[in-house]
């Protein structure tokens, strides 16, 4: 049962750290901000969670999963915000490539304070 | 286990390397501020794999200090990296990182100042930032003169 648990918890561990290797790719090739602001979620949500979880399956004690969870639950509340302003920090600052974009909601917006 | 140890210690430092890279080539302070949240969320992420190769919960509060420290920085500099734009009141739009008063109604009130013909008085347009190549100098927005940067 214990090797079981490691094999996973080792498994999420490759996994997550696939995951910032392939991020780190992407910052270097990806043209513009919003493509590269797309690669950079991936370490921050899904390879952290992963992380946390093979952390998780080798710790085993409900302290350090408390601690995990609290991690998680920072992570994800935070993560969305601070990804929202640098955004619309980048629109506004005209770093989006317009040719880039499929679909610009605030194109006709005035109002760009 | 060793060697699960050495593949996820190397695919997080070319993570790392990557991000790295990044934060030294720009071109704006928002590619910068990006590159840094992969690098802290690298960092958390070895933080964790240490913790559980060791089996040592230790370094587990500094993983709660990080995830919430890390989102005011991107916060922060994202609030203070949009330009200003045209229109803004120079009365209202002080700020503290102006040098001075004499400074900031120089730069802020060109487009009004008499005396200049509105032909020398504009600017040119700047080139859209293509974002890939290194930046040349005097395009960081670090580098630019403060009433653009704010």
């Amino acid at each position: 049962m214990t090797g079981v648990l490691d094999v996973i918890a080792w498994a999420c561990l490759v996994l997550g750290s696939l995951l910032s290797l392939s991020a780190g790719v992407a910052l270097i090739r990806f043209p513009d901000l919003l493509s590269r602001m797309h690669a950079a979620t991936k370490p921050q949500v899904l390879g952290l969670l992963l992380a946390l979880i093979g952390c998780a399956l080798r710790l085993r004690e409900a302290v350090d999963i408390t601690t995990l969870l609290l991690v998680a639950v920072f992570s994800m509340a935070t993560a969305p915000v601070a990804a929202h302003m640098i955004g619309r920090a980048a629109y506004r600052a005209g770093q989006a490539r317009a040719d880039l974009l499929v679909v610009d909601d605030l194109a006709g917006a005035d109002d760009k304070r | 286990m060793t060697a699960v140890a050495i593949v996820v210690t190397t695919l997080l430092a070319g993570g790392a390397v990557l991000a790295l890279i990044r934060i030294v080539r720009g071109p704006s302070i928002l590619d910068r501020m990006v590159a840094t949240d992969v690098l802290l969320a690298v960092i958390v992420m070895s933080i964790a794999a240490e913790a559980a190769f060791t089996r040592d919960a230790t370094a587990l509060p500094v993983l709660a200090v990080l995830s919430i420290l890390g989102f005011t920085g991107a916060v922060s500099v994202a609030r203070f990296a949009i330009r200003r734009p045209a229109s803004a009141d120079p009365a209202s739009g002080r700020d503290a990182d102006r040098p001075s008063p004499d400074y900031q109604a120089e730069s802020v009130d060109r487009p009004h100042s008499p005396g200049i013909p509105e032909a020398l008085n504009r600017r040119p347009p700047e080139p859209p930032d293509r974002g890939d190549s290194l930046s040349p100098p005097g395009r960081d927005p670090l580098d630019r003169p403060a009433e653009e940067v704010r």
